[in-house]
């Protein structure tokens, strides 16, 4: 197996690591938007920051995937 | 072609990590915005809300013990209910059921409110949740007799 190949199935193992955690924040986000429709005013600013820290959570996730690809 | 991969190599799209990233990244914004400006719509009805100067309803002796009356506060989109529980005892809710917003109607005999859509089930003398789907209570007004008059404010939070 040449490096080349080597390194690109360690990227995508790496992708496959990053893309499911990213789907565990994204069904969590999807879950606090069928919150934040229906509570009380309290309830939804606290699933909203949720979200945020959700979205902060992808980008990181996301940052980390491609500054791993660019560095390989 | 083969049949059991129909696709050939020149016609497929070719999605590269990148996109693939920058997708999900998108997706979550959107979900972020979505819950953004559903929490924004409820976290503003209320700032309104409290804004809002109390609003007379009806005179007390138009009201029998075990009726009630329909009204919209603060707001003519804001369909609300006050019921007469007793002789001095007026209670009004948000006609808008927590769950998905169908409107709520008393039921007398059992002294409860019901959401026809989904069967939920509301304490008449308190707003909680009985029964059924919906996760929290009526949305509360604070009632006032002045004259002979019933009158209604949003609960504030102080």
């Amino acid at each position: 197996m040449s490096p080349k190949v080597r390194l690109n199935q360690r990227m995508r193992v790496i992708l496959n690591m990053v893309t499911a955690l990213v789907v565990m924040i994204l069904l969590t986000q999807l879950w606090l938007f069928s919150v934040a429709v229906d509570a009380a005013p309290k309830i939804a600013a606290a699933a909203l920051l949720c979200s945020l820290a959700g979205l902060a959570a992808v980008f990181a996730l996301i940052r980390f995937f491609l500054k791993a690809e660019l560095s390989a | 072609m083969s049949r059991e991969f129909p696709v050939r190599a020149d016609e497929d799209t070719y999605v590269t990590r990148r996109e693939f990233t920058k997708f999900l990244g998108l997706t979550s914004l959107a979900f972020f915005l979505g819950t953004a400006l559903a929490a924004g719509r409820r976290l503003w009805k209320k700032i309104a809300a409290n804004q809002t100067e109390a609003a007379r309803v009806a005179a007390v002796n138009e009201i029998p013990v075990g009726g009630y009356a329909l009204f919209r506060y603060p707001t003519g989109d804001d369909p609300c209910i006050l019921l007469r529980l007793a002789e001095a005892r007026f209670v009004a809710y948000s006609q808008e059921c927590a769950h998905l917003s169908c409107p709520v109607m008393f039921n007398a005999a059992t002294r409860q409110l019901e959401c026809p859509c989904h069967k939920g089930l509301f304490s008449a003398e308190d707003g909680r949740v009985i029964a059924g789907p919906p996760k929290r209570g009526l949305d509360a007004l604070r009632v006032s007799i002045r004259r002979d008059e019933v009158w209604v404010k949003h609960e504030s939070e102080s």
